[in-house]
């Protein structure tokens, strides 16, 4: 492979990073043979085009967060191409609550541009802030939040790709609503970057609410954590998480019991009658309560909490059956080492039906994989049976080949390799994906 | 696809003359059929449509059809014509949620008679309208439906024929006549009664207006005793009550039929009968009667020698619950411990706007537990001779009724129209159920009694 | 006049029933428009299937013959979406309309796409329930035809569009296929295909089941009247209620031609004849925070010259404000013979500007113009009353239109905010997207119908 070519379109000094060892920018076994930082749309189009004369494997990405997700295993990839120094916020108008940014700026970044207007973008991914917006799209990564504002998706109001094949498409716009044309934005998110490169997203922004308050409870005997959760959930006002901590999974509870955390983001006149209403409802005292700040970081560090783990499962469930799931992640329990304490920990956003199974420290004794990729594989279809869905997030490279990341696609393959061809008809984007590219 | 998709103008076979005398009563009627905007917003109300799911059977598209006959680009001969304007129930739900305020009840009067011109009607119908446009005809007639009713016969004959498609005509036929029977309501007494009484004027220092009342075909022949209950109501709450004797039919069935020139005959004649200078009110207890009463006006505007007492007529026409209902009424009766519900009869919620008023004359029976029937305003599917003639839609239609009405665990459903009691009456009795139908007029006519208003 | 072929209609008779054949040409009339009455064009067929099973076995044999598709709901559109060409079948979704699953526990619901809008909320509400989107046709059109167009609504400005709440959806593609999209209670590694057949117009499949997101109904809520004599004062009033970081559920504006024409309808919502302009805030939560933020709107309107703010004391009034709002564009049958219901998006804070302009283009070619709006998203629909037999100004009417629709452009909207394209704004798509964003939907429509035969001749240009 011959770079050279690729420093005539990047003539700038440290914008095409060779050699960099087992770095950050290695993921699983692979190296990539360059990590790319373009400055400009012209020249991602200009790399692009080259990547497709000369066949090779490209990959979009921010910060490099998230290379080691699901979605890359098995992912052949000469060149990342990120986005990071593409940083700008172009245009914020607070009057008609958007944004618009380029995908290298960091959600860090605009929170605290926004701040300063009173706005916010309510989302909150797995890791620190210092993921790109374009990555967190892409990936389609959120947390607690998405209960009551949605997922990435649902706040992206326009964004530009460059696709596969070098052209540079513009979707959506700058307003809420907009039904011009077929919604092609709504691909973007959760295509971990196999259409194309996103250079610039416009999102919808909220204003910030006056209060910000999480109430903590601790389950006992009568109330359960998912019975909390679903009592919860079903009061009467819009809550905008609900989710239940195992015991010891954080500090703020105590580490015998299943805890519950409720976040209420409404206005200083609102926020004591909503959480009136909370209890009534679970006839129980919250443990804590935190306000303000402390709110903020308890949820910033609740989605801290996987960073660590070995292995992080996504159940995907209908909160209903989150009772049943919950007391049979215990079948996991022998894929952890035996002098790891508490190994094996959840933490589930019940309203959005979703389940993290965090493995802490996986057991690796002589036939730990066909063990695992067994027990994996036995409890995916439990989970199948009840309706829901598992997916293997994280985890060492031989397991997820072993066990897959999700479930059989069945008949929605043709559709999405259809899909995955319409902008990256050369594949350069999504070549040797393990389930999709086999024609 | 704009303009160059309009498709070519439908052949029609016959000469334009003959299309233009045909369509002539809805032509004139062009105005009322421009502010349908084509949103769609009738569709849910509509029941045919609800069932069937056919545009056609939907009021917009009854009104697309109409449209097309006045634009020559469909013959009134055809058979989607005269299919879809037939189906139709005339309940008129879908007028209170237009929001163009489409008079849709008086266009498809029109678009009845184009299609009556067009194509006939059934043996049935002819029939039927040609007995009641004939009084001694009517009186015949309902003289023998009488017999025949107090024989019990219907009833027991109603129940024991079995269900098949040809045979519902006759079963369902025989089961509208049993409904029209009377209830007793003895055993809904908490404590024996007196006897009833014959009328017994109560005669008001100052009456609250002269009122005539409309005798009604089916009413005078089937319900005297509703007719007779509405009188002692009327005195009983204040009214004075004349005697009107050259009345005749009011003409609803022909105009709802498409038999235009029948009704303006029938209307012309009632018109002659109650001079309605000498009367405040003109009253009906019949829904339909009192509906095509109020639009005597609109039903002889052409008419020059007409128009204008046909417009001071109906302004003075009633519904017996509106007059009740006025200036504090009705009186408070007797106790009738019993559970009932109410069912508006279309050409009384959707046609006269009138919803609270009759549950308020029930309102004003102690002890009397109203229970409220989900879809109260939906048509029961009565429409006349619905029933008989759209043997699988009109059952269809009043078996959800009969099933609502059985839902509420009432001992009796009371609903103010002739043709709704014996509609859901016959259903009732062929689903074997013990509910009666009644006009509430009935039910506060016995509450009176035992609060002996009627007392010597 | 094209007719169907014998054998074939035999045959669609068999999989549906002989009553849900249409293909007498008179009975096929009623079908020749949907609620946008410019165009008309009457189909080769109407077929009324009853289940997913039914359209795959209808979509088969016809696909098989090589006869193409155009789904219809309720007909209420108002972008000619389900406008079919004489050689198309119409596929109505009228008798697909049970509730087949109400989850309460789990604020879920699976609809079959015939179900009226309003009709789940209703069945929705003794469970505490509602579903959000709220078009202002919600009495009358099906979910089935909000997923296609992504219907939005006067809440939308707080609840987000119909693409929010489908979490799932089973579509039958021309060809027959059945195919299991999304569903809330799982995850499959594919792409957002829900997300992005939400909003195809029919052009890639048909819904034949659709999950749906519930929401709990709002503990309180409390609505606002402020009446205004200019419009420009209650677009300033909506900008600044917006700046102050309020979020109201809707904020709606009324012109005056609009407020006289409704008053005149049976949904008169009391609002003053003689007004230039009404401001509809709706504000809904929990009812302690609502005094605040209402007493917070209160001062805005007055601060831009509102002449007289009222409340909705009870839910009656407040229906009845709701109602003349909603009811708008039928009462407009009341001041004209014919109605183009125009829909376009542009930033909030350019709505004064837009309506001055919008006004001129309405004086310039002496056409009235009725504004009713979704001010707090910044969605227009300029109502173009005219008189059809009158060639010269329907003339005038497609060059006010495309002029709006470019004015809207240029302010940083776009050309259609929830009626779609169809088949009315093909030709202003090249306002919005160049020519690889054309292409590329073209491609993913493809994907979906690889042979062309839903719903003909929609959305995207013909030389695309």
């Amino acid at each position: 492979m011959d770079t050279s070519l690729l420093r005539e379109i990047l003539p700038v000094k440290g914008q095409v990073l060779e050699h960099f060892g087992e770095t950050d920018w290695s993921f699983f076994s692979r190296q990539p043979r360059a990590v790319l930082f373009p400055h400009s749309q012209e020249e991602i189009t200009s790399v692009l085009s080259l990547a497709n004369e000369n066949n090779w494997n490209c990959m979009p990405a921010g910060n490099g967060t998230w290379l080691e997700g699901c979605m890359n295993t098995d992912r052949e990839v000469n060149l990342i191409v990120s986005m990071s120094k593409m940083n700008n916020i172009l245009v914020h108008e607070p009057d008609n609550l958007f944004v618009e940014l380029e995908a290298g700026v960091t959600l860090e970044q605009l929170q605290v541009t926004l701040r300063p207007s009173k706005q916010w973008l309510p989302l909150d991914p797995p890791g620190k802030n210092s993921s790109t917006m374009g990555a967190i799209i892409a990936t389609s990564s959120c947390g607690a939040l998405q209960t009551g504002f949605g997922r990435p998706r649902d706040h992206v109001l326009g964004a530009t790709l460059i696709t596969g094949d070098g052209k540079t498409l513009k979707l959506g716009g700058k307003t809420v609503k907009n039904v011009a044309g077929f919604d092609l934005l709504k691909l973007l998110s959760g295509s971990w970057g196999r259409f194309g490169v996103i250079t610039k997203l416009i999102m919808r922004l909220h204003p910030l609410p006056e209060a910000d308050r999480t109430l903590l409870f601790s389950s006992n005997q009568a109330h359960s954590g998912t019975s909390l959760a679903h009592d919860i959930m079903h009061t009467p006002a819009t809550l905008q998480s609900i989710s239940i901590l195992s015991p010891g999974l954080r500090e703020e509870l105590d580490s015998e019991n299943t805890g519950v955390a409720v976040r209420i983001l409404e206005s200083e006149a609102a926020v004591d009658q909503v959480e009136a209403l909370i209890l009534e409802r679970t006839d129980l005292l919250p443990c804590k309560r935190l306000n303000g700040s402390e709110s903020e970081a308890f949820f910033e560090s609740l989605k801290n909490t996987d960073t660590d783990s070995d292995v992080v499962i996504r159940i995907k469930c209908l909160p209903s059956i989150m009772k049943n799931l919950i007391h049979q992640i215990e079948a996991l329990q022998s894929l952890v080492a035996d002098d790891s304490l508490g190994g094996l920990q959840f933490l589930a956003h019940y309203e959005s039906g979703i389940l993290l199974v965090l493995i802490d420290k996986l057991k690796l004794d002589d036939d730990w994989l066909a063990q695992s990729a067994e027990t994996l594989k036995e409890f995916r279809d439990t989970v199948e049976q009840q309706g829901g869905s598992l997916t293997l997030l994280f985890a060492p490279e031989a397991l997820l080949k072993e066990v897959t990341p999700w479930g059989s696609l069945d008949e929605l393959e043709t559709l999405c390799a259809g899909l995955e061809k319409v902008f990256d008809p050369n594949q350069i984007l999504s070549r040797s994906s393990a389930h999709r590219s086999a024609e | 696809m704009k303009n160059t998709m309009q498709s070519p103008e439908h052949g029609s076979s016959e000469s334009p003359l003959t299309l233009t005398s045909l369509t002539e009563a809805l032509r004139d009627q062009e105005d009322r059929l421009l502010p349908c905007v084509h949103c769609g917003f009738c569709l849910p109300a509509c029941p045919t449509y609800v069932r069937l799911g056919d545009e056609n059977d939907s009021p917009r598209g009854r009104l697309h059809l109409m449209k097309a006959v006045v634009e020559g680009r469909m013959s009134p001969k055809s058979k989607a014509f005269q299919t879809h304007i037939d189906r139709c129930l005339g309940c008129r739900a879908c007028e209170p949620v237009c929001p163009s305020g489409v008079e849709y009840g008086l266009l498809l009067e029109s678009a009845r008679e184009v299609a009556s011109k067009a194509g006939g009607m059934s043996f049935l119908s002819r029939a039927l309208m040609g007995i009641m446009a004939r009084q001694p005809w009517t009186n015949w007639f309902m003289g023998w439906a009488r017999i025949f009713r107090w024989t019990r016969l219907p009833k027991l004959i109603a129940r024991i024929i079995p269900k098949l498609q040809v045979l519902h005509p006759f079963r369902f036929g025989l089961a509208m006549l049993a409904a029209t029977s009377e209830t007793h309501l003895k055993s809904f007494t908490p404590k024996s009664s007196k006897n009833e009484k014959e009328k017994n004027d109560i005669i008001q220092v100052q009456p609250k207006g002269r009122v005539a009342l409309l005798e009604g075909c089916v009413q005078s022949g089937l319900f005297s005793r509703v007719n007779r209950a509405t009188e002692r109501l009327l005195q009983v709450n204040g009214y004075e009550v004349v005697t009107v004797t050259e009345q005749g039919c009011c003409g609803a069935l022909h105009a709802h039929g498409g038999a235009t020139d029948s009704a303006r005959k029938l209307a012309i004649a009632n018109l002659k009968a109650f001079d309605s200078d000498h009367f405040d009110y003109i009253a009906t207890n019949s829904a339909g009667c009192g509906l095509a009463l109020k639009e005597y006006g609109h039903l002889l505007e052409h008419d020059s020698k007409h128009s204008k007492t046909a417009y001071a007529f109906s302004g003075k026409v009633r519904d017996i619950s509106e007059l009740l209902t006025m200036s504090n009424g009705p009186k408070v009766g007797g106790s009738i411990p019993m559970k009932v519900t109410y069912d508006a009869a279309c050409h009384l919620c959707h046609g006269q706007g009138l919803l609270t008023e009759p549950k308020d004359l029930l309102k004003a029976i102690p002890n009397l537990e109203i229970i409220d029937l989900p879809g109260e305003e939906e048509c029961c599917g009565g429409a006349g001779i619905y029933g008989i003639t759209h043997g699988d839609l009109g059952v269809s239609i009043g078996e959800d009724k009969v099933n609502a009405i059985k839902n509420t665990g009432v001992d009796l459903v009371a609903t103010a129209n002739p043709g709704c009691i014996m509609q859901i009456g016959a259903g009732l009795i062929l689903a074997g159920s013990t509910i009666t139908a009644q006009h509430p007029i009935e039910l506060l006519d016995e509450s009176y009694r035992r609060a002996g208003y009627y007392a010597e | 006049m094209e007719s169907l072929p014998k054998n074939l209609a035999r045959d669609l008779k068999n999989i549906v029933g002989s009553k849900w054949v249409l293909t007498d040409r008179d009975r096929l009339l009623a079908y020749e428009s949907d609620g946008l009455t410019a165009y008309r064009s009457i189909p080769l067929a109407v077929v009324l299937p009853e289940s997913t099973s039914q359209v795959s076995n209808v979509f088969k044999l016809l696909s098989q013959n090589g006869i193409k598709v155009v789904p219809r709901g309720a007909g209420t559109g108002l972008s000619g979406g389900a406008l079919a060409e004489p050689t198309s079948v119409i596929i109505g979704t009228s008798r697909m309309n049970t509730i087949l699953e109400l989850d309460a526990d789990n604020r879920r619901a699976v609809v079959q796409p015939g179900v009226i809008n309003a009709r789940l909320s209703e069945v929705a509400s003794p469970f505490g329930l509602y579903y959000a989107p709220d078009p202002a046709s919600q009495s009358a059109c099906t979910i089935g035809g909000n997923v296609a167009e992504n219907s939005g609504g006067p809440h939308c400005l707080k609840y987000g569009v119909t693409s929010r709440y489908v979490t799932g959806l089973t579509i039958v593609t021309y060809e027959g296929q059945v195919l299991q999209l999304g569903g809330l209670g799982r995850e499959r590694g594919s792409y957002d295909l829900v997300g992005v057949f939400v909003g195809s117009e029919g052009c890639f499949g048909i819904a034949t089941e659709v999950e749906v997101k519930l929401l709990p109904k709002p503990e309180a809520v409390q609505t606002l009247l402020a009446i205004f004599d200019r419009i420009e004062d209650a677009g300033r009033a909506v900008t600044s209620i917006m700046a102050r970081g309020l979020l109201p559920a809707a904020l709606e504006i009324v012109d005056g031609a609009t407020i006289r024409a409704v008053e005149a309808s049976v949904f008169a919502g009391g609002y003053p004849a003689d007004a230039n302009a009404a401001l509809v805030v709706e504000f809904d939560g929990i009812e302690e925070g609502l005094g605040a933020d209402v007493q917070k709107a209160v001062s805005d309107c007055n601060n831009s010259g509102a002449t007289e703010v009222r409340s909705a004391a009870t839910s009656e009034e407040r229906q009845k404000l709701w109602q003349g709002r909603k009811k708008a564009f039928g009462a407009m049958g009341r001041i004209a013979t014919d109605l183009l219901v125009q829909d376009a998006t542009v930033p909030r804070s350019k709505l004064p500007e837009v309506l001055l302009k919008i006004s001129e283009i309405g004086d310039r070619y002496d056409l009235n113009i009725a504004n009713v709006f979704h001010a707090g998203d910044g969605n227009l629909h300029p109502n173009i009353l005219f008189d059809r037999s009158d060639s010269e100004e329907l003339e005038k009417v497609e060059l006010a239109s495309t002029e709006i629709m470019k004015l809207c452009v240029a302010a940083g909207g776009t050309i259609t905010g929830e009626h779609g394209v169809g088949h009315d704004k093909k030709s202003y798509m090249p306002l919005v997207y160049g020519i690889e964003e054309m292409k590329a939907m073209k491609k993913v429509k493809t994907v979906f119908d690889p042979h062309h035969g839903m719903n003909p001749g929609k959305v995207l240009p013909a030389d695309i």
